[in-house]
């Protein structure tokens, strides 16, 4: 088949045809048509040949030799002649023989050289073309699919100017920042060493700062020094994407800073610099950009501005001095709240028109300020402008014209950032008031505790309790099975935040840190991160329950310590996890032992001395210290124990529900529970494993042979010697 | 010296060089089938002659045995020799046509 080049040359040799009122469409007409096509324009740049010259000896020819025939009309039809149809059979021949889909303007060029005693391969070969030269032109095309990359404009190829792109309304507006913009002004201004690098975190804003020169240039903000300066944003990928040859990007980049030394007030904008150290080198060659780029820097014609983070400067930037030293690094600061509410307020009308929707001022705020509160390892404005987008996105996608307000800030905050909706309300929380009661139904006997911990919750999610720290730090001791983990558990679900336990009896030695916070540099799993960092800055609001602290290697214990004061942890690849959204709860058996075995002799209430001597023996004073309270709990008495055995017999009828059988029991197999299966020191976990061995297996025997469909009432007695089911 | 050496003495521009096609006249040969009104037609529709000429040329092929009725480029002259046997043998006539370097 024909490509486009070749139509579009059939096309303008017929046009070229009628308007000459030629009777056929000739082989000068079509050589005459090709010749205003920018591929053979370009192999006649080559050639150092001008079209143009040729073309006008072609259309001299025409009109001389061939015959105007005015009875034809202006409507007719050409026909080529025989000539140019066999040179385009020749050509599908030719093509079709090496297996080729379509042919080019090309194919037909060389098919022509041997239709002899023709003017137009008399012109053709004036020019000094032979058939060699376009078949040389023809393979190297095929080699190279995306056809001719040298002879494009380079700064099209691989940049993009901002000027225009401002023009065309595709970059926002910058709001504020006028320290930075004057800085880098200065710096540009420099006679030596003219090229500013913005450094700063990622999300702060360095890009837009790199794209706003464009806009000050063209709404003429800029000094007259600078009115002329076109700025160029480099496509380092664009560079680098399919340089296959030794040489290819070297050569790219010559003819790119060739045409920029072309334009008269250049400066080209390297977004993400550090990406230059290295690249285009080749394992053979230690030629990188960065070392190509190094005499360019010196020329005072050519500005170039870097941008890059802090942790990629150091990294990799920085390592190269010499590169360095030629750049004026600036230190892009994260903005402030209310400069970031300016820089939203800045960019409303592109979001809204975006998304089609209308964004209260309300929203913005609640945006701007939740963010500072819950994403905390992002940087202003990037992260408010997240919760902004991620908003207009969900909610445009079910309703048009929508109106953004507050509350769906705080929707996405649960829905995308995995902020649990009550942790947003600013207002006093329900929830928490609501805590004392609702634990207390759930565990029996420990009101002192649940007490405590209810009004250290309250005073940290009132936001009157210490900053900076974790919601609670809270020590459970008391002997076993009496519901210390339980109510952890409890408190997780009644918060609606996720429980992330740790069995701290898993990190007896000393180097399980590494298992926590990361391996460091050099060992094995360096890269795998820590543990507990993980889960914490997956969810940042959870309840963190550290199951028998006092079976941690005190080393362990020293990491948190760190937790409990800055509420932050520091992970071996130097990543910061925030643990302000947490509420920790280690729990420990130590001080029960002396605590279970009571008071010998005279006085009553000092089983809290023993405990707390135990403590203190078992945990440094630093620790305990920083402990936002320590919960004691204690043992529970038979009405305690009681409702405990109650409570598990209802999870069992519940579980026989499911099965179709309805279960009853009287008092006394609630009273042989308790007496047959009570341990001593054992709390209430005894009557668990009781009811499973005894009741259970009983029943369970029942189910088997049952009916799966059918219904059944059973119900369970102690007649003074064993298990009745009936 | 052996033609094949004589080819390698010859100098390389002589051998690339190029030259001015020349233009071909077109003939019509006169048969003894043919009749004179397709001749006209082929000269009017063809060779856009008038009518005056048409007769006039046709006369001279039917004379002469032959008549020069236009000069073209080569590959102008190749596709109206076409045209002429193309309708030659559509109607059944076997009219010919030819061309010579003029």
């Amino acid at each position: 088949m024909f490509d486009a080049s070749l139509q579009e040359a059939l096309h303008k040799a017929t046009q070229y045809t009628r308007q000459e009122k030629n009777e056929f469409v000739s082989l000068e007409h079509f050589v005459w048509a090709c010749l205003s096509l920018t591929p053979v324009l370009e192999l006649f740049k080559d050639l150092d040949q001008d079209a143009e010259v040729i073309r006008k000896d072609l259309e001299a020819f025409v009109s001389r030799m061939h015959p105007k025939v005015d009875k034809l009309g202006s409507n007719y039809n050409p026909e080529p002649t025989i000539g140019l149809h066999r040179s385009i059979d020749r050509a599908l021949k030719q093509a079709q023989s090496s297996g080729k889909q379509s042919i080019t303007a090309f194919h037909v060029l060389l098919a022509i050289f041997e239709e002899e005693e023709s003017y137009a391969l008399f012109c053709l070969e004036k020019t000094g073309l032979s058939p060699l030269i376009l078949m040389e032109h023809l393979s190297s095309e095929s080699h190279e699919q995306t056809g001719d990359v040298s002879s494009k404009d380079p700064l099209k190829q691989y940049c993009e100017n901002l000027n225009l792109k401002f023009q065309k309304g595709e970059i926002s507006n910058l709001v504020g920042r006028q320290a930075e913009i004057d800085r880098v002004l200065e710096v540009l201004s420099r006679k030596n060493k003219n090229n500013p690098l913005l450094v700063g975190d990622p999300g702060v804003g360095k890009t837009a700062l790199g794209e706003s020169l464009a806009e000050l240039i063209e709404t003429k903000k800029a000094p007259d020094k600078f009115k002329d300066l076109t700025v160029f944003s480099l496509d380092l990928t664009a560079l680098l994407a399919g340089s296959k040859y030794r040489g290819d990007f070297e050569n790219r980049l010559k003819q790119l800073f060739k045409s920029l030394k072309e334009i008269k007030n250049p400066l080209l904008f390297i977004d993400e610099i550090h990406l230059v150290v290295g690249a285009g080198s080749t394992s053979g060659s230690n030629v990188d950009f960065a070392s190509l780029l190094k005499p360019v820097l010196t020329d005072s014609h050519l500005k170039v501005l870097g941008s890059t983070t802090y942790s990629e400067y150091r990294k990799s930037f920085a390592k190269d001095a010499a590169l360095s030293r030629r750049f004026q690094p600036i230190f892009v600061e994260e903005p402030s709240k209310e400069e970031t509410l300016e820089i939203l307020k800045g960019s409303l009308e592109s979001y809204e028109k975006f998304h089609a929707v209308k964004i209260t001022e309300e929203a913005l705020e609640t945006a701007v300020a939740q963010a500072a509160i819950h994403i905390l390892d992002r940087k202003f404005p990037d992260k408010a402008f997240d919760i902004l987008d991620e908003t207009c996105a969900h909610e445009s996608t079910l309703k048009k014209n929508f109106t953004i307000k507050k509350e769906h800030i705080l929707k996405t905050l649960s829905r995308v950032y995995k902020v649990s909706e009550k942790a947003t309300a600013s207002s006093s929380d329900q929830k928490v008031l609501e805590l004392a009661d609702a634990l207390s139904e759930k565990i029996f006997g420990q009101d002192e505790a649940i007490e405590e911990l209810a009004a250290n919750l309250t005073l940290s999610y009132s936001g009157l309790g210490p900053k900076g720290k974790p919601l609670g730090a809270f020590l459970f001791t008391g002997p076993t099975g009496v519901g210390k983990t339980e109510l952890s558990r409890q408190l997780a679900l009644h918060m609606n935040v996720p429980l992330v336990k740790f069995d701290m009896s898993e990190y007896m030695e000393k180097h399980s840190v590494s298992r926590l916070i990361g391996a460091p540099p050099g060992y094995v799993g360096h890269e795998e991160g820590g543990r507990l960092t993980d889960e914490v800055s997956k969810n940042p609001h959870c309840v963190l329950l550290l199951d028998e602290i006092e079976k941690a290697h005190p080393d362990v214990i020293n990491v948190l310590l760190q937790v409990m004061d800055s509420g932050e942890l520091t992970d071996s690849i130097g990543k910061k996890t925030h643990f302000t959204r947490c509420t920790i709860i280690m729990t420990s058996n130590s001080g029960a032992r002396e605590a279970e075995r009571g008071s010998m002799g005279f006085y009553e209430a000092s089983t809290h001395d023993f405990s707390d001597k135990a403590l203190k023996e078992f945990f440094a004073p630093e620790f305990l210290n920083r402990l936002t309270s320590i919960v004691k709990f204690k043992s529970l008495s038979r009405p305690q124990l009681k409702s405990v055995v109650e409570k598990n017999l209802k999870a069992l009828k519940e579980d026989l529900l499911l099965q179709n059988t309805k279960l009853k029991w009287d008092a006394s197999l609630v009273d042989w529970v308790l007496s047959a299966g009570a341990e001593k020191g054992m709390g209430a976990r005894p009557f668990e494993r009781f009811i499973n061995k005894n009741v259970r297996v009983a029943l369970a025997k029942k189910m088997i042979q049952k009916d799966p469909k059918a219904k059944m009432n059973l119900s369970l007695s102690y007649d003074g010697k064993k298990l009745v089911v009936a | 010296m052996s033609d094949s050496q004589k080819q390698y003495d010859q100098s390389p521009d002589s051998d690339t060089s190029v030259k001015e096609p020349s233009l071909y006249s077109v003939f019509l040969l006169n048969d003894d089938f043919t009749t004179q009104e397709f001749v006209i037609d082929v000269l009017k529709q063809l060779f856009f002659k008038t009518e005056e000429e048409s007769f006039k040329l046709m006369l001279d092929v039917h004379n002469k045995g032959k008549a020069q009725v236009g000069i073209f480029t080569k590959e102008v002259a190749e596709t109206k020799i076409f045209l002429v046997h193309q309708a030659a043998k559509e109607n059944s006539y076997p009219l010919k046509c030819v061309m010579e370097p003029s």
